[in-house]
């Protein structure tokens, strides 16, 4: 009986471990292409709960409205940088925490994602984004290491570099952001960051770079000194600098995140048409202005821009009432109007407050469409500039780190 | 302390059942056995003490009968094979000595005046080692019998093995070791899916968890193990409640009179490993002394895929481990106390930082460690019944993280320059550092039981610990351009109530502990993002748990467990306070909280039948609450609470003698941990991944081995063979959640075979044992995107000197 017993449970053991042994058969291989289909990219972020370390899922979805499945997505690194031109989506790896080190291209269409290119990239060179000049040239600006790759956006080639370390202000990198193009010149804006990420207390001021696109070669370098706003543009958010109808370069400043209450100064700066100068008669601390729908609440800083047209930006800010112990995490930041031209800030009400991973905006078919994650409601909120209304058109339970209309 | 109870409820007592021989001693003996040593001994003046212990492995013997014909008297020596017969008239008498395996003896003594030691030293009967350890009654049958769900890993598994005590106890059911590189590396021990600093880790049932960065599992040498306890899920009163979700507690051997054991251990990446044990036990006095060192050192020079490059294979040329240990001890059995042992240690390590996502040269660590530990045994402490243990460690560590280099390179040789112009090769750090961080802990555990009578007990507990540390880093400051690293301040106190009742006929025991836990911190903050005011951080929280465990034996050899208790566990200092360098500080911590069942039967016939078979089922539940998760951040690693997940697993073990010369054993765990929070942290919004299971933990995985053994096989006398092979697998498990069936971070499938064997001569005293680790040189990850080594090669020479 004992010994009965004994091999009985012998083989039973013995059997799992042959069964687990075997090799499992690998997922029949799907001839659908990944990412799903739709015509609405979305990368959602589920962060652990220090904010700064999760998983993201890059995919589409064909209807606003539509529920939200991450069967066929597409994971890439934690919270990773996406650029698109046209049908083009570059996505990036993660600097927060270790992805695999690549640069992929995919061509979307409405049936999902198709890789055609992937490049790896210098570790810690923290690139976030590309800006296209044409279908044969490129610029990745690598934040780590100060310089601009040159590359060609089809194959992602390195073709060249342009080396901006010597305008680096106390390191070793000047940390290129990202750039603007304006009549064969590149602005580049340089965000100038300690080992905090965060500027340099005593460096506040404005640095951009202008390059010579048809040479490479940096013409000068320009500072906005005079209204201590500093960190100019955020190097993944191409609606931080943007073009007015006169082509007047505009560069959102972020300051210090608003989480320095001694050092709040945020707003814009300015490149007028038919200048490579700063005009500081237009630059502009939003600080300064009390944001209308609030409890005399100011913008500590700005999180992400749209313009809108006629001096009007689409903008979440983040305001210092809202703080938290967790800038990755805290809801600190509210969707905004802001006037450039009339110098007002006017809360958009209807949307609720986000964190810092969840601040997309996208114009799609005359509406403003933000991503926020806020404590009771999250998704996608469309907002009617015409007249103000906002409509909660997408749920999603998680962070939306970048939201795409096509 | 656990012995009080095999020594006065002996008679009767279940840790005798299924001894054939000593059962046939023990009905000539009369019930005095049952009655304590103690009790009689203050009738009288003389008492007789001794250690009954493996004449040709110099190892004692515990549960030996020791019994004087003349006067119908006898007892059962203890756990560390010591027995005391107590109320002995002056005379001349014939001490029998007898233990199941071995040789009978007979020993002619005469009292004086006093106490008076006797060394008895027993052969084993003529048959294999294996089938004498297996075949004992032995302390890992005793402690396998308690009401807690444990697995023992006895001296027999352990001999004469090439492996670690990691590789050993990754063959145990329900348990992993998370590695993240070669030796040195750092590691986790996994339990059920609980890792950390939540699993105890206890030598001789002294915490160790606070010095875990300065002493390893590793670095105990296996020879000098006699037996390692896991216990799964309630961890017993006499571990000090620290521990949550289990507890590992190595337990050293007791050595005979002299003994010295030198081993070198030679492994594949230039890995080597000297060791060495002095012991000289001078019974006329009651001491043993001890002095031990060991000195390990491995390049870790493995070859790797890159898990970031695609095709690129990298080797790995900057992991140098050096490590040196040293240690001493003395113990005294005759003074006041029945054991006042004194162990101070040294320890040395020196670690490069081997890049993987890039090259890096020249980033290492050091650290330096002086530990000290006062043990203080006594039964029958002040009153009869009441059985007294405490220790107190001491401990003072310097701990120096260096990352000065002003370029970093990648992996095609091209160098850039660090971000900070003070250098900081390690990307994602912006600053530069060269620190110096000192501790000094305080830890007192203090046992205290009083045996109410045989069925009733009640056992007192409480754990002191005190932590305070002083980070220094210049370097860092200047780099950071402000201090975010402060001296800290941490105090800790659980404190436990626990009845014990057992039937008289020990078929039931029942175990029920509360505790009380309490813990205050005082540091301050500096907000790494921004400059604003230092902060000062002074926490003070309180927690409350309970725990009870049951055993009903149904026949002599099946008997079933169960037990469930809902434990809490405070953070420790460096969950919350960081390291000074790469962990950052996570002041907000919550102590993290679990509710836990544990049903399992155990069928076991040691001793029995000729198998020895055990076979053992366990399923279980847990709740975790406030989990303390280790996680990786932009600036630095954190731990972090993590909402809610539950636990439903079941695990079973199976065991035995399959013939005279073949053992052989398979294990299978399957643990479902899944997220059950309703909603992220502070969202009112439904949590996305409830239900889906929980990243980065393995959730099935099995173990099977053979052995085989015979003496003299090639001739000759004296001489000890084994052979053994060991087939571990682990299913793929992934790095997060699992959302998307595409492709995902992953942790791969593995299945590795291990090969080895060891050869003895000289009746166990020159040892030689081989092993290659990994035969089929599979690819083995068990954290993500580390990649540990393939096939290894290793070799050990080990002479015994007694």
């Amino acid at each position: 009986m004992k010994k009965t017993l004994f091999f009985s449970a012998s083989i039973l053991c013995g059997a799992a471990l042959l069964l687990t042994a075997c090799d499992k058969e690998d997922d029949p291989v799907s001839e659908q292409l990944p990412g799903g289909k739709g015509h609405i990219v979305i990368e959602s972020t589920i962060k652990n709960d220090d904010g700064a370390s999760g998983a993201s899922y890059l995919y589409q979805i064909q209807n606003l409205g539509d529920p939200i499945s991450f069967d066929n997505a597409i994971q890439v690194g934690f919270s990773s940088t996406i650029s698109a031109y046209g049908n083009d989506i570059y996505v990036f790896p993660s600097e927060m925490i270790k992805s695999n080190l690549m640069i992929d291209r995919y061509v979307r269409s409405n049936d999902g994602f198709k890789k055609v290119a992937s490049r790896q990239v210098v570790p810690g060179s923290a690139c976030y984004a590309l800006l296209k000049i044409s279908d044969s040239k490129a610029y990745i600006p690598q934040y780590g290491l100060g310089n601009i790759e040159i590359v060609d956006p089809m194959t992602l080639d390195v073709k060249g570099e342009i080396n901006l370390r010597e305008y680096a202000f106390s390191d070793q990198s000047a940390d290129p952001a990202r750039g603007i193009l304006r009549d064969g010149k590149m602005y580049v804006a340089l965000d100038q960051v300690g080992p905090t990420w965060m500027p340099f207390e005593n460096y506040r001021q404005v640095d951009v770079v202008v390059i010579d696109v048809n040479t490479d070669k940096v013409d000068k370098m320009i500072s906005e000194t005079v209204t201590g706003l500093s960190f100019p543009t955020r190097p993944f958010l191409p609606g931080m600098m943007f073009m007015t109808e006169n082509k007047d370069i505009y560069i959102a400043c972020c300051g210090n995140f608003g989480y320095d209450e001694t050092y709040v100064k945020n707003g814009f700066v300015c490149i007028p048409n038919g200048s490579t100068e700063f005009d500081t008669s237009r630059s502009w601390n939003i600080n300064e202005t009390v944001i209308e729908g609030t409890d005399g609440w100011r913008a500590a800083s700005i999180y992400n821009s749209e313009y809108l047209g006629n001096g009007k930006v689409a903008a979440f800010v983040a305001c210092t009432e809202l703080n938290g112990d967790n800038p990755y995490t805290a809801h600190n930041s509210i969707a905004v109007i802001i006037d450039i031209n009339n110098k007002t800030v006017k809360r958009i009400q209807g949307i609720p407050n986000t964190d810092p991973h969840s601040c997309s905006i996208d114009l799609y078919d005359g509406k403003v469409y933000f991503a926020a994650y806020g404590v009771n409601a999250s998704g996608i909120f469309a907002y009617d500039p015409s007249n103000e209304a906002v409509e909660h058109v997408q749920e999603c339970n998680t962070d939306i780190s970048y939201l795409k209309i096509f | 302390m656990k012995t009080r109870h095999t020594v006065k409820t002996g008679n009767t007592g279940y840790h005798f059942i299924g001894i054939a021989r000593t059962l046939i001693l023990l009905a000539a003996l009369s019930h005095s056995i049952g009655i304590s040593a103690h009790q009689e001994g203050s009738e009288a003046d003389i008492d007789i003490k001794g250690t009954v212990f493996d004449i040709t492995q110099n190892e004692i013997l515990p549960g030996a009968t020791v019994y004087i014909e003349e006067l119908q008297k006898g007892v059962i020596t203890d756990t560390d094979g010591i027995f005391q017969i107590a109320g002995i008239p002056e005379g001349t008498y014939t001490l029998k000595v007898q233990y199941l395996g071995y040789q009978p003896t007979e020993k002619t003594i005469r009292t004086d005046r006093g106490a008076k030691s006797n060394n008895i030293g027993l052969k084993p009967e003529n048959q294999s080692l294996s089938e004498v350890i297996i075949s004992e009654k032995s302390q890992a049958r005793i402690l396998r019998e308690q009401a807690m769900p444990i697995t023992v890993i006895s001296m027999q598994q352990l001999q004469g093995t090439v492996s670690d005590v990691q590789s050993i106890l990754a063959k145990t059911a329900g348990v992993t070791i998370r590695a993240t590189g070669g030796l040195g590396s750092t590691s986790r021990l996994s339990v059920r899916g609980l890792e950390g600093k939540r699993i105890g880790f206890f030598i001789d049932e002294t915490p160790m968890n606070d010095q875990s960065d300065f002493v390893d599992l590793n670095d105990i040498p296996v020879d000098m193990i006699d037996r390692i306890e896991i216990y799964k899920g309630v961890v017993p009163a006499k571990f000090g409640g620290s521990s949550m979700g289990g507890a590992v507690n190595i337990v050293i051997k007791e050595y005979p009179e002299h003994y010295a054991d030198v081993s070198y251990l030679r492994e594949s990446y230039n890995t080597n490993r000297f060791q060495t044990v002095l012991k000289k036990n001078d019974f006329k006095h009651g001491l043993v002394y001890g002095i031990g060192g060991g000195y390990t050192y491995a390049d870790n020079d493995y070859t790797m895929d890159s898990p970031y490059i695609k095709g690129l294979k990298i080797h790995r040329d900057h992991d140098n481990f050096r490590k040196v240990m040293m240690g001493g001890s003395i113990k005294a059995h005759k003074w006041w106390f029945d054991e006042v042992e004194l162990e101070p240690v040294y320890v040395n390590t020196y670690h490069e930082i081997q890049g993987i996502d890039f090259d890096i040269r020249h980033a290492h660590s050091k650290s330096q460690g002086y530990l000290c530990n006062l043990k203080l045994v006594k039964d029958d402490f002040l009153v009869e019944g009441l059985d007294f243990d405490m220790s107190t460690a001491l401990a003072y560590t310097v701990y120096n993280m260096i990352d000065t280099a002003t370029t970093y390179y990648d992996w095609y040789g091209n160098s850039h320059p660090t971000p900070s112009p003070y250098g900081g090769e390690i990307i994602g750090n912006r600053f530069a550092t060269d620190s110096r961080n000192t501790k000094f802990t305080l830890l007192n555990k203090l046992y205290i039981e009083y045996l109410i009578s045989k069925r009733h007990s009640l056992i007192f507990n409480s754990l002191i610990q005190t932590a305070d540390g002083s980070p220094s880093d210049e370097l860092k400051i200047k780099s950071m351009g402000k201090k975010v690293d402060f001296d800290s301040h941490m105090r800790s106190w659980v404190v436990g109530m626990t009845y014990d009742y057992r039937s008289l006929d020990q078929r039931f025991l029942n175990s029920i502990t509360g505790r009380y836990y309490w813990y205050g911190m005082n540091t301050q903050y500096e907000n790494i993002y921004v400059t604003s005011p230092v902060q000062d951080i002074s926490l003070r929280k309180t927690s409350a748990g309970f725990s009870e465990a049951m055993r009903y034996r149904l026949t002599p050899g099946l008997m079933a467990k169960l037990s469930g208790g809902y434990d809490v566990r405070i953070p420790a200092d460096n969950e919350l306070l960081g390291d000074g360098s790469t962990i950052a500080p996570s002041q907000q911590l919550m102590p993290e909280r679990n509710l836990s069942f544990n049903a399992g039967m155990l069928y076991d016939l040691t001793g029995i039948h000729p198998t020895n078979l055990q076979v053992e089922v366990n399923g279980y539940y847990m709740h975790v609450d406030d989990m303390i998760r280790f996680v990786k951040g932009i600036l630095g690693a954190q731990y972090q609470n993590f909402g809610e997940m539950r636990t439903i697993g079941v695990e079973a073990e199976v065991k035995a003698d399959m013939l005279p010369f073949l053992y052989g054993y398979a294990n299978v765990t399957y643990q479902d941990l899944r997220d059950t929070r309703d909603h992220e942290a502070g969202k009112d919004l439904p949590n996305p991944t409830k239900g889906k299971r929980m990243p980065n933990i393995p959730y099935f995985m099995a173990n099977g081995g053979l052995e085989f053994h015979k003496e003299n096989l090639f001739g000759g006398k004296g001489q000890n063979t084994r052979l053994f092979a060991d087939v571990s697998f682990v299913e793929e498990y992934f790095y997060d959640f699992e959302l998307t069936k595409n492709e995902k971070r992953r942790i791969p499938r593995s299945t590795t075979l291990d090969l080895g064997f060891e050869h003895s001569f000289l009746d166990q005293r020159l040892f030689i044992s081989g092993k290659v680790k990994n035969v089929a040189d599979a690819t083995v990850i068990s954290e993500y995107n580390c990649p540990l080594p393939g096939r290894t090669f290793g070799v050990k020479l080990r002479y015994i000197l007694r």
